[in-house]
Formats: structure tokens, C-alpha cells, sequence
């Protein structure tokens, strides 16, 4: 479910962190825990991002969610196809829904990030909350 | 909304089968109800074009009976109830002395001593001893919310799964107009009324027979693609169709003119409780009026966000929301009666930012006849 690969944050969100950059995008659990999307908003390329920082909103019929990054950089790709289609956070969070690519400042702030099975026992227990 | 904490949310008596059936739940007024299950998106577009299945029995209701019931009503209530023939509803409100609802409601007449008022879920409470307080004619006032489930099965094929287990046949029961019926073996009151611009049913019954009449009306329904639908979708179909929601269009600051409810205030019926204001406010104007708007720009509007006009802000949005079946972003705002213009170009604050609607007419979504 959860891809090893990825590192995820106690917000929802994952990053693949390849040399020095890292694609952006919400957990599985986070496009559940939302319904069904249909807007979001990112920064463009060349805006600052800062770890833990909001970077853009994904919103649901019901409710809006704030994205927060994982880490600090800066935005060199954005993924346009949300714009006319959203609901690809829903079908597909993990891959084709990724939202921002970022050029790391600071490798070391992936370490404090959760590995997958980190993420899944995470999320256990908010479920269980 | 949120109930006090420690307080033990209440249950419907359908509420394991939501949970069964995997229902995202949530905190709604002090009620543990499902806001969806298969998505808000689905859910809606299946009531615009097939049907839906809704466990309201959260609602309240209310009952006032004896000789004296119409004249506690009259008093008490915007419309004019002495319009009533038996088995016909009414949408009305429950009335405060400074011209605004304790709650807007649906009276339903037995018999000239015999009226039902279905009510509220988070303001059943106020609205009862109100009412009790309001009754210095002599009526039988009771809460009887307890007594009755309630679901609401709306939609375009509404109609043909009723009928198929509903004795006698509803298809001759007219809009706003009720009955004694017999669904799936039920005894009940069966009323075509809703709250989603559909056609559709409304059936209040034992508590004891809910499971029951939920199955047999999914499995009746399967065929003509009918659905569960949560509290969420039920939001944004009454926001499609325009209707105001208790706590975000009406509340205790805010008059009927003022929501667009002067055709349920019948200000010639003779006295009732607020009627001074409003016949004021009838003659000098209104101080805000509700209009509905269309995001211009791309983000929705959400409720609370602020309203500006030229450069000031003006009011705020009551209600907000993607339009699931319209596809469009829309809302509805408080603003001052000189700017409400159809056509007229506003500006809602998003996130800091200032986006751009359109104020048009309401209703959003008319179904076709």
C-alpha cells in the first residue's frame, strides 16, 4: 500500500527524495480521509517551500486541507494536470498526483520523516484515536 | 455543532448499519450520522438522476394537539396554518420576538386539533420548550421525537421504488401533502416533502422497524440505482436547490425578510410572535438579504469566508460549497440589500486572497418538470 521508497510526514503527505530532489504528494490514507477532491492549489516553480510550512490546499467537496512540505527548497515542477483534473489525488495519490517536485536545501531534513512501516503504525493509531 | 465533551453522542436507531456499511461518521449537532458512503460526489448525482436513501432521524418532531392547537400555531408560526386541510404540510417557522426563527420547520395537519411539527435535530430541544412557553392557549404540547424514525428517499425514481413497497399506492400523494401508509410492512406517515430539489418521500415511523424498512427499501431500489446518501450529500443538494440551512442562512440575528423567506410570513394572517419587526421591516427595508453567487474564479467559497464589494467588506458566506451535479463552485452570502444585484460582480476572500464570484438568481439547480 504504502511504497517503500517514500517518506512520509505526520500531516499526510509523502516524498520521494531522488539525489537531490524530492516529488511531493498526500497519502492514500489522506485522499480517503478527504472524499472525493475537486480543486487544488500549488505553488509555482521557483516559489520557496519550507518543511512543515503550507506550500497549497487540496480541497473536497466537504472540506479544504492544507499541504504542508516535508522539507525545504525550491519548486522546480508543479504537476499541471490537477488543474483540470483533481480527482487523480483520489485514483491515484501515490503516482500520477504527485504535486510539487522540490530541490532539497537540506538532505538532512528527511531523516526526521517516517518510513513506511512508521507511517502505517501511525496511522493505526489515529485510527484508533 | 460540536457536543460537549464527555456528552456520548446520540444514535440513530440505523446507526450500526451505517457503521456496517463502512459510512465515514462525524460529530453532526450531538448525533454520531454518516456524512458518507460511497463519496458526496456519487451520492449527489444519484439523487439528481436515480434516487437516494437518507437516515434523518435525527430530526425532531413535535406535536400540538386540542381544540386550541391552530390558535398556539398561528401565534407561533410564520405561515398561515388556518390554509391547512388535513394530511397537507406547510414549510414554516417557529418565531422570536425580534423577527428572526428558532428554527424553520415543516407543520403537517391530522385535524384541525391535530398538527405535527417536524423540527431540527440540534434545535428540538429549544424549539419544544418554546413552543411550551409560547402556549398560553391551552394546547397539548408534546416532543415526541423519540417516537419516530425518520428516512427520506429522494430522486427522480423516487416514486417507483415507494411504490413498489408501499401500500397504498403513493403515486397520487401530492406535493406537501402526507398520509397514514404501510412501507415494507411499516406503519407510518409517508409525506412527499424533502430537502434536496427532487421529488421524493419522507417517512416517519417506529424506531423498532428501522433496519427493517432500510433493507427492504435498498433492495427495492437496487435495480433504479438507488443509494445511501450521508450528510454531506443532503448539504449540497439543499444548496443546489437553494434552500437555507438552520445555523447558516437563518439564525436568531437574522429576520425571515432577510433570508428570502417572505413567501412562508403571512404578515396579513393577524398576530403572531414577531410579526411588529417585520411589518417595520416590510416598510422601511431590510438591513442584509441573501443572495446566491458562482465562483468566477477557480477556488470554492467555504462557509465563513468573507464577502467584499468595492473594496469593502460587506458580509460573509453562509454557505459554500463545490455544486457536485452543476460543476460549478457556489454559495450563498449575507450583503447589504443595495448590492444585491443578479449579475452584480462580487469578491470573496480566500485564504487572504481576493477571488471573484457573481451574484445570480436562486435557485441554483430548478428540476425539470
Amino acid at each position: 500500500m504504502y511504497p517503500p521508497e517514500f517518506l512520509y510526514t505526520k500531516d499526510h503527505e509523502w516524498i520521494q527524495v531522488d539525489e537531490s530532489v524530492g516529488t511531493i504528494g498526500i497519502t492514500d490514507y489522506a485522499q480517503k480521509e478527504l472524499g472525493d477532491v475537486v480543486f487544488v492549489e500549488l505553488p509555482k516553480a521557483g516559489d520557496h517551500v519550507a518543511a512543515a510550512e503550507s506550500f497549497g490546499t487540496v480541497e473536497s467537496v466537504k472540506a479544504v486541507s492544507e499541504l504542508f512540505s516535508p522539507v525545504t527548497g525550491e519548486v522546480t515542477s508543479v504537476n499541471g494536470k490537477l488543474n483540470n483534473n483533481p480527482e487523480l489525488v483520489n485514483s491515484d495519490p501515490h503516482g500520477d498526483a504527485w504535486l510539487i517536485r522540490v530541490q532539497l536545501t537540506d538532505r538532512d531534513e528527511i531523516d526526521k520523516l517516517m518510513t513506511a512501516d512508521e507511517y502505517e503504525a501511525y496511522i493505526k493509531q489515529e485510527k484508533a484515536d | 455543532m460540536i457536543a460537549t465533551a464527555g456528552e456520548a453522542l446520540k444514535r440513530t436507531a440505523l446507526n450500526a448499519i451505517h457503521r456496517a456499511s463502512g459510512a465515514k461518521m462525524v460529530d453532526y449537532c450531538g448525533w454520531d450520522m454518516p456524512v458518507e458512503y460511497s463519496g458526496i460526489t456519487r451520492e449527489h448525482v444519484a439523487v439528481r438522476t436515480a434516487a437516494g436513501l437518507f437516515d434523518v432521524s435525527h430530526m425532531g418532531e413535535i406535536e400540538v394537539r386540542g381544540p386550541q392547537a391552530l390558535a398556539l400555531l398561528q401565534h407561533v408560526t410564520s405561515n398561515d396554518a388556518s390554509h391547512l386541510q388535513n394530511f397537507q404540510a406547510q414549510y414554516s417557522a417557529l418565531m422570536l420576538p425580534n423577527g428572526s426563527a428558532i428554527d424553520d420547520c415543516v407543520v403537517h395537519r391530522f385535524a384541525a386539533d391535530h398538527y405535527f411539527i417536524c423540527v431540527n435535530a440540534a434545535n428540538t430541544d429549544k424549539d419544544y420548550a418554546w413552543v411550551v412557553q409560547c402556549n398560553t392557549f391551552g394546547a397539548l404540547v408534546q416532543n415526541v421525537s423519540a417516537q419516530y424514525s425518520q428516512i427520506a428517499l429522494q430522486g427522480p425514481r423516487a416514486l417507483e421504488i415507494m411504490a413498489k413497497v408501499t401500500e397504498p399506492d403513493p403515486q397520487d400523494l401530492k406535493y406537501y401533502w402526507f398520509r397514514q401508509a404501510r412501507c415494507a410492512g411499516v406503519d407510518g406517515i409517508l409525506a412527499r416533502t424533502g430537502y434536496t430539489g427532487e421529488d421524493g418521500f419522507e417517512f416517519y415511523f417506529p424506531p423498532a422497524s428501522s433496519e427493517h424498512l432500510w433493507n427492504t427499501l435498498l433492495d427495492a431500489g437496487k435495480a433504479a440505482g438507488l443509494i445511501p446518501a450521508g450528510l454531506g450529500a443532503r448539504n449540497t443538494l439543499r444548496l443546489e436547490a437553494g434552500f437555507a440551512l438552520y445555523g447558516h442562512e437563518l439564525d436568531e440575528q437574522t429576520t425571515l425578510l432577510e433570508a428570502n423567506l417572505g413567501w412562508i410570513t403571512k404578515l396579513e394572517k393577524g398576530s403572531f410572535i414577531g410579526r411588529d419587526v417585520l411589518l417595520r421591516q416590510r416598510a422601511e427595508g431590510v438591513a442584509k438579504k441573501l443572495i446566491g453567487f458562482e465562483m468566477i474564479d477557480r477556488a470554492p467559497a467555504r462557509d465563513g469566508y468573507p464577502v467584499w464589494i468595492d473594496g469593502k467588506k460587506v458580509g460573509i458566506v453562509t454557505s459554500g460549497s463545490p455544486a457536485p451535479y452543476l460543476k460549478k463552485n457556489i454559495g450563498m452570502a449575507f450583503v447589504p440589500p443595495d448590492s444585491a444585484r443578479t449579475g452584480r460582480e462580487i469578491q470573496i476572500e480566500i485564504r487572504g486572497r481576493q477571488a471573484s464570484a457573481r451574484i445570480v438568481s436562486l435557485p441554483f439547480y430548478k428540476r425539470p418538470k
